[in-house]
């Protein structure tokens, strides 16, 4: 019998895990880009003028 | 005179220090997951509307490698769910019969579906699982009170008294050429912007008005499907206005009364982006689901690319999926090239197309989602700043977050991991 149980954001901090990261703006198009490391559980980036920043963290 | 220019000059150097240090170069904090439950995502989609013949433009000029191209750009490079289909107002240029269970209309007057079909059945190769609403934009003039396919404008034309059946009748005979054409429809709306006096191709409802013939169309569907098994039944979705805040006000309530039991989908568009319309919508759903079917950025836009549409684009999905949506839906993939931002895709018929920036915005936005995640809530730091925050949650532990900056400076920002409710795990 398995526990039902639920997935919670700060789980995801929980071991280390990067941020894939994909950016649209005025000279980029859905561009992958570095991804990025967490300090504890933040994440940093700078966000260009007019751009849509995507983050994708799943644990490792 | 000494202590006057010694203040002036201590202003100064003051002035200059605050110059120097940038105030908002703190990074803005966004946090991720708070106490707040939200609501699951089921899907993205876009529209085929009006524009259908420059979709299949390229191959009519015997570029089929072109086409398959543009096919490719639209159906399997973009994870959308759902395509949004155009019932036109000519498949029935005068009544076939005076019995609507008897449908006997003529295959010829269906000639403007092909390129409908032709773009589903190519959006349904690259994506098997995808899903179809239709729209009926406005019955034929022929059951309208302007005897014409315009809305009438301010005298808002609506449909002729008992025409309700035929009305009916008409929509199910595109179900059925569509299902005879391995096309089913899954989803149809039997209007278009009911609320709005429109000038193009329309038909105006009162919310009552509108209420009792999604009853008697639902009714009529239902009796269809007994005698006509191999059609399948569409769900019904409503009311589709222009503004979400009326569909939540004036027409949901009416119709949850009087057909509820044949709305199977909450949907507005969001032109009138004011207030929890959402939210309003979610509170009348209960378990239903609620769709934003369409929105685009009409403002002409001659920014690069046009990243003003795009980032216009950005900021509606934001403002949907934060207020409570389970699907969003953009208005179309294609028009011809022109300065407005409604499509993500400028086909210039026959020759060629440019994907533009709301098309890479929406492609972006959607290729990390999968249905069954759940939107959980971020939290910016400062209320008035350029930036805004969507996040999802699967529950096999990948987070997506959208971030978008509608500024014109750069900004760091820290995305923070908070608690949250939590999303069920697959043993759940």
């Amino acid at each position: 019998m398995s526990l039902c149980r639920s997935v919670y954001v700060g789980e995801m901090g929980s071991r280390p895990a990067i941020a894939k990261r994909t950016r649209t703006s005025a000279t980029e198009d859905a561009k992958p880009l570095p991804a990025i490391e967490p300090k504890g559980k933040v994440y940093a980036d700078t966000l260009p003028p007019r751009s849509l920043t995507t983050l994708v963290i799943s644990e490792r | 005179m000494r202590k006057k220019l010694q203040c002036t000059i201590i202003g100064l150097i003051w002035l200059i220090l605050l110059s120097i240090i940038d105030v908002s170069a703190a990074p803005l904090r966004i946090g991720i997951g708070s106490s707040k439950s939200l609501q699951e995502f089921q899907g993205m989609g876009c529209g085929a509307m009006f524009y259908e013949e420059h979709i299949t433009s390229l191959a009519a000029s015997n570029d089929e490698k072109r086409q398959q191209e543009l096919y490719d750009d639209l159906f399997a490079k973009v994870n959308t769910r759902y395509l949004h289909l155009m019932i036109r107002a000519t498949h029935e240029p005068e009544n076939d019969n005076d019995d609507p269970l008897k449908p006997d209309f003529e295959a010829r007057n269906f000639a403007y579906c092909e390129h409908t079909i032709a773009i589903a059945k190519a959006a349904k190769k690259r994506q098997p699982d995808i899903e179809f609403l239709a729209t009926l934009l406005t019955p034929p003039a022929w059951m309208k009170t302007n005897n014409a396919e315009s809305g009438g404008g301010e005298e808002k034309a609506t449909l002729k008294p008992k025409m309700e059946l035929e009305f009916a009748e008409y929509l199910w005979a595109f179900l059925q050429h569509m299902a005879g054409n391995d096309v089913p429809v899954h989803y149809l709306s039997i209007a278009n912007e009911p609320d709005w006096p429109h000038d193009q191709p329309g038909c105006f409802f009162t919310p009552d008005d509108y209420a009792k013939l999604f009853d008697t169309v639902g009714d009529y569907l239902d009796r269809m499907a007994k005698l006509y098994p191999k059609v399948p039944k569409a769900q019904l979705v409503g009311p589709n206005t222009l503004s979400a805040r009326a569909a939540a006000r004036d027409y949901l309530p009416p119709l949850q009364r009087k057909a509820g039991k044949h709305l199977a989908v909450l949907a507005a568009h969001d032109y009138d982006m004011k207030g929890e319309r959402w939210g309003d919508m979610r509170k009348l759903a209960r378990d239903r689901p609620v769709w934003m079917t369409e929105w685009c950025s009409r403002d002409a836009d001659t920014s690069p690319g046009q990243i003003n549409a795009a980032m216009a684009y950005a900021s509606a999905m934001h403002a949907g999926f934060n207020g409570g949506v389970n699907v969003w839906m953009a208005y179309d993939w294609v028009y011809p090239p022109r300065d407005g931002g409604e499509a993500l895709v400028h086909v210039d018929w026959g020759k060629g197309y440019t994907l533009n920036k709301p098309y890479w915005a929406f492609r972006q936005w959607a290729e990390p989602l999968k249905p069954g995640m759940r939107i959980v809530e971020c939290d910016v730091s400062e209320e008035d700043s350029k930036i805004e925050a969507t996040a999802f949650l699967s529950a096999d532990r990948m987070l997506v977050v959208h971030l978008t900056n509608n500024g014109h400076s750069d900004v760091a920002v820290q995305v923070g991991l908070r608690g949250g409710n939590g999303v069920p795990t697959r043993d759940c």
